[in-house]
């Protein structure tokens, strides 16, 4: 890790950063005094209890919401105050999504939503089609391709979610919660094909406050009440180890 | 660019396809907006853009004529013309037409008919050619009743003649004449002016046959009665034009003082409808435009309103594309694509309402008006340009102010379904609280005026006229132009009096040149004479001539005095009698019976042997003018009205009347055969038309702010079903929760009543001196209409509110 640290520039390097939100004069503090560098490659996940401040951080890193205060580096560019429309085309560049509630469009088809990304990037229909075609083999969708969101169950929704997140190829996957709405078994496949993905070289950012999925991650930052308060490293072979268990 | 616009389209179908009823509610709402707007345009299309199918029409010009003190009028005494015609060189030429009514003679019977006299030059000026036949030329016979041939329309061919080529050559009547037919025009040829058209076209040198006066017409200096439109020369300019037209008329000026003194032409941009003011035409195109444009606003209002609450149900939809990393004005363009296709359907909608809705508005014109009007809508370029125009502006307004909203989310709550944030939640309802209460405020105005109509009309219609309207059966003859001399006329009427009277059926039949409600006026100026038959200070006042027994017949009062009897038809001794208000405005303080009155017309002095109640003898407005009735044959005049009383309904006569005259000479033409309950209601046509026009405007701003409430109400609830679980778990009564909706939605109601009232207050000044005996500010008027408003929306409101209000808690609990 130490040796991977030196070599590249991290994806991700958050410096300092505070998010407040005030409404009706009162101002929450929602993080403060966060430093944080992802590496390509790295599978981090972001762990904590209810309230501790993971999704803000997440939508910080994802470009959904700006810092109160600090800086953000993403790539390699600065990312700290850009309007709304650069955040857009950063986040259509650079960051797939995975959310805990697929969030995917009910009027669309499994290759409409998965394609949807690439239109807003003006790919042109045939490589859309020959990307789409492509990202869903990858987390066996091709299939469902014709299907709508409601003629899928949970785990083919999120599996699709992935495959939206990827087809962009993305510099970093954000999963906020990513097995909250699914049972343990279909839980524990998306698991698997974000560990696949992973190993395939993709850089992931987990958001779960299930311990069972957070030692999928090689790395584990905890955060309490805004803050970092630790960060784990965890081997990959005790990662494997902890995985069969 | 064009992907992703091919993309938006076929995305919003899904859309629309998907969500059915509320696509179908939003096109019902929208082309409900765009239909009143899109009748008027085809009607203004029709009168005002359409350019006449002629040669060039961009070179045709007006010609107004402009008398010290008055605005200029598109007229032209027929010696002007023609030294105009013989002078100028920056036109083509001047070329004159007059619309006028003739008796034709068709194998059904004569029937009085719109007819076209024209100038010779009409058709070359023009430069049409006859579909059949010729027409009539500049150099044709310029002299008095030489021309006797006429030239057909299209549709009068077309509709009496059965598209027979041969007609070229036969002889049709007109008013009694021989008339040589001697071409047809092509269908898309009506005239000079666009829209208003004729059945055929007369040289102007045969208005004798037309016009008894007409020889003196074609001499005078005084009588304008010519509209005129001219032909630009080549490398002319209205300028150019204009120069040459102020040296003409210095010299006719200077040649004749007494009647062109002070006398200007001036050639000015060609205008369809040329004698109405442009001050006039201006005020009417805006106000019927504001009024169909305040319908399209509320419609507007109604779906923003509505797009707004849809717009909270597609936010997770949004919000997705949004952090898949679309640009906002991706998205807004992408829910501006859907509003447009919604607005693009009910723009086709709203142009097939329209052209039922000019159907409707055809039949309801008068029967007896002196052209013949070309009001079919057709999708020309014009008029699809305004649909697509249309289309695009209510998108504009129904829609934007939705999309921005919908793209102004939290995303980071949207996407994990959480409730919205505060300020984005707030700046939602605020905007939809506002189109709400903007609909309220256009309905409720619309509905007050229309309102203050219905009561002018209803207090119209039941003003007592101050005559027995019914049983009364009256029918104009114009003697003059069968040939009739003044003894021949008389032998005629009395034959013809004698003849109706002697009908099973008839109780009386009298003579008078304006029957009442006839809207005919005609005005002289009188003196009264003081006791030393000194005549006093000039009045101007309306006049009848009427036959001994006009009072009975026609149920009117004398208050004092006698009708007429035939020894007043004399010369010798003039009698009068005046109405109630001639009596007080001349004779101030005075009795007026017996005392004399003096006619600038007449050397003799006119004893008043009778004062009659006031009666609407031109119209219902007319009760209060001072009017006095002069006997037949102190006075004799052309173009009388015989009103005849029935013992029963006098339609039943009308046959019966028909082949009586024909009897009598079978190419005499009736005009204008109506009972008099139909003359009352003609007259009332504009009030009526405006009455109707108003109302109907005014149901459908109600209809619509009806179904925006319900609309908006019931999405709302809908979204704040989870609530309504807290609250029903936590013991809530469903009525108290009916109450607690109810009540949020009639406050916005209530502030957009008040606001509607206030601009019913402005507007109910401006219109108030049309009607008959309403206020400004009628009670009755601005109360019911906010009580009707306000009921309706308590039930828009109510049925929503208690769906909501009885759903199963853990139902509404589990929903979010």
């Amino acid at each position: 890790m130490k040796n991977k640290k030196q070599q590249l520039s991290p994806v991700i390097n958050m410096q300092n950063i505070q998010k407040h939100f005030s409404g009706n004069g009162v101002e929450t503090l929602a993080l403060s005094g966060i430093n944080l560098e992802i590496y390509p490659g790295e599978y981090t996940a972001i762990c904590g209890p209810s309230g501790c401040g993971k999704s803000t951080l997440l939508s910080l890193i994802g470009l959904l919401d700006g810092a109160s205060q600090g800086s953000y580096q993403l790539n390699g560019a600065d990312v700290s105050s850009l309007n709304l429309n650069q955040r857009s085309a950063i986040r259509n560049r650079e960051i797939g999504f995975i959310f805990q509630n697929f969030n995917l469009i009910g009027d669309l088809n499994v290759f409409k939503n998965v394609e949807l990304p690439l239109v807003y990037q003006s790919v042109p229909a045939k490589e859309r089609k020959e990307r789409v075609e492509a990202v869903l083999a990858r987390v066996g969708m091709s299939e469902r391709m014709a299907h709508f969101p409601t003629q899928l169950s949970g785990g083919q929704q999120q599996r699709t979610a992935v495959a939206r997140a990827l087809v962009t190829d993305p510099a970093i996957i954000l999963a906020d919660e990513p097995t909250g709405n699914l049972d343990s078994e279909q839980g524990n496949a998306i698991m698997s094909l974000l560990d696949k993905l992973h190993g395939e070289g993709a850089t992931i950012c987990l958001v779960t406050h299930d311990p069972r999925y957070n030692n999928y991650a090689e790395r584990q930052i905890n955060l309490l009440d805004g803050k970092i308060i630790s960060e784990n490293i965890t081997d990959s072979s005790v990662r494997l180890n902890k995985k069969s268990a | 660019m064009i992907d992703s616009l091919w993309q938006d389209i076929q995305y919003g179908f899904v859309q629309i396809t998907r969500r059915f009823k509320l696509s179908l509610a939003i096109i019902f709402c929208i082309a409900l907006g765009i239909g009143p707007n899109t009748t008027l345009f085809s009607m203004f299309n029709s009168l005002l853009l359409n350019e006449p199918a002629v040669m060039a029409p961009e070179q045709l010009v007006s010609i107004h004529k402009y008398r010290p003190g008055k605005e200029g009028l598109p007229t032209f005494t027929y010696p002007d013309l023609v030294d105009f015609n013989d002078q100028v060189s920056q036109l083509e030429g001047i070329l004159g037409f007059s619309y006028q009514s003739a008796s034709v003679s068709m194998p059904e019977g004569p029937e009085m008919l719109p007819v076209e006299m024209a100038t010779s030059n009409f058709f070359d000026l023009l430069g049409v050619q006859p579909l059949y036949g010729e027409t009539f030329h500049r150099q044709t016979s310029q002299a008095p009743g030489s021309m006797p041939v006429v030239v057909l329309s299209y549709s009068f061919w077309q509709q009496r003649f059965a598209e027979d080529k041969s007609v070229v050559g036969r002889k049709i009547k007109l008013n009694g004449s021989d008339m040589t037919i001697i071409g047809v025009m092509p269908a898309d040829f009506t005239g000079a002016l666009g829209a208003f058209g004729s059945k055929m076209w007369l040289p102007m040198v045969m208005m004798n046959i037309i016009d008894p006066d007409s020889p003196a017409r074609l001499i005078s200096r005084n009588d304008n009665w010519i509209i005129p439109v001219a032909r630009l020369a080549k490398n002319a300019t209205l300028e150019s034009v204009n120069q040459e037209m102020a040296t003409i008329d210095s010299k006719l000026q200077a040649q004749y003082p007494e009647t062109n003194e002070g006398n200007t032409h001036r050639a000015v941009p060609y205008s369809n409808i040329p004698f109405i003011p442009e001050t006039a035409r201006s005020m009417v195109v805006f106000g019927a435009s504001l009024v169909v444009g305040l319908i399209l606003l509320v419609a507007c209002s109604s779906v923003a309103a509505l797009l707004l609450s849809r717009a909270t149900e597609r936010r997770q939809e949004i919000s997705v594309r949004l952090a898949l990393g679309a640009p906002r004005y991706r998205v807004v363009r992408q829910l501006m694509i859907e509003n447009l296709m919604l607005a693009l359907v009910a723009s086709v909608v709203g142009f097939i309402f329209s052209l039922w809705a000019v159907v409707v508005f055809k039949q309801s014109l008068p029967a007896e008006i002196p052209f013949q009007l070309s009001l079919d809508p057709s999708l020309d370029a014009n008029m699809l340009l305004y649909t697509l125009g249309a289309a695009f502006l209510s998108s504009l307004l129904f829609g934007l102010v939705p999309a921005l909203q919908a793209t102004k989310t939290d995303l980071f709550s949207a996407l994990k379904e959480q409730p919205q944030a505060g300020g984005t939640q707030v700046q939602s309802s605020k905007l939809r609280s506002f189109f709400l209460i903007t609909q309220f405020s256009l309905s409720v105005f619309l509905l007050v005026i229309a309102g203050l109509t219905i009561k002018g009309l209803h207090n119209s219609v039941n003003i007592n006229p101050g005559f027995d309207a019914t049983n009364l059966l009256t029918f104009k003859t114009d003697l003059s132009l069968y040939g009739y001399l003044d003894d021949e006329k008389t032998a005629y009427s009395q034959r013809l009096n004698h003849e109706l009277a002697s009908l099973a059926g008839v109780e009386s039949v009298v003579i008078s040149r304006t029957p009442p409600m006839s809207g005919d006026k005609t005005a002289t100026l009188v003196s009264s004479f003081n006791e030393a038959m000194e005549a006093g200070e000039e009045t101007r006042t309306f006049y009848s001539i009427i036959t001994p027994g006009y009072f009975a017949t026609i149920g009117a009062k004398l208050l004092r005095g006698r009708e007429f009897t035939l020894d007043d038809q004399s010369y010798l001794s003039p009698k009068v009698i005046i109405n109630q208000a001639m009596a007080k405005t001349l004779f101030v303080g005075t009795d007026a019976m017996g005392k004399y009155l003096s006619v600038p017309s007449s050397d003799d002095a006119f004893e008043i042997i009778a004062i009659a109640e006031n009666i609407a003898n031109s119209s219902i407005g007319s009760m209060d003018e001072p009017y006095m009735y002069i006997p037949l044959g102190q006075r004799f005049d052309h173009g009388l009205v015989y009103v005849v009383r029935t013992e029963q309904d006098p339609a039943l006569l009308i046959d019966n009347v028909k082949a009586k005259i024909a009897e009598l000479n079978p190419d005499i033409a009736l005009n204008m055969i109506e009972t008099m309950t139909d003359t009352v209601s003609r007259s009332l046509f504009s009030l009526r038309a405006l009455a109707i026009a108003t109302s109907g405007l005014g149901l459908l701003a109600l209809l619509l702010a009806t179904i925006g409430t319900y609309g908006v109400v019931s999405y709302s609830v809908k979204l704040r079903q989870h609530e309504i679980g807290v609250r029903l778990s936590l013991g809530a009564q469903p009525r108290a929760l009916v109450f607690m909706l109810m009540s949020s939605g009639l406050k916005l109601i209530i502030i957009g009543c008040v606001l509607g009232l206030g601009l019913s207050f402005v507007a109910g000044e401006l219109l108030s001196p049309m009607l008959s005996g309403v206020g400004p500010r009628d009670p009755l008027v601005f109360i019911l209409v906010p009580l009707f408003m306000l009921s309706l929306s308590c039930l828009a409101i109510y049925f929503p509110a208690r769906k909501t209000s009885r759903v199963d808690p853990m139902l509404a609990l589990r929903y979010e």
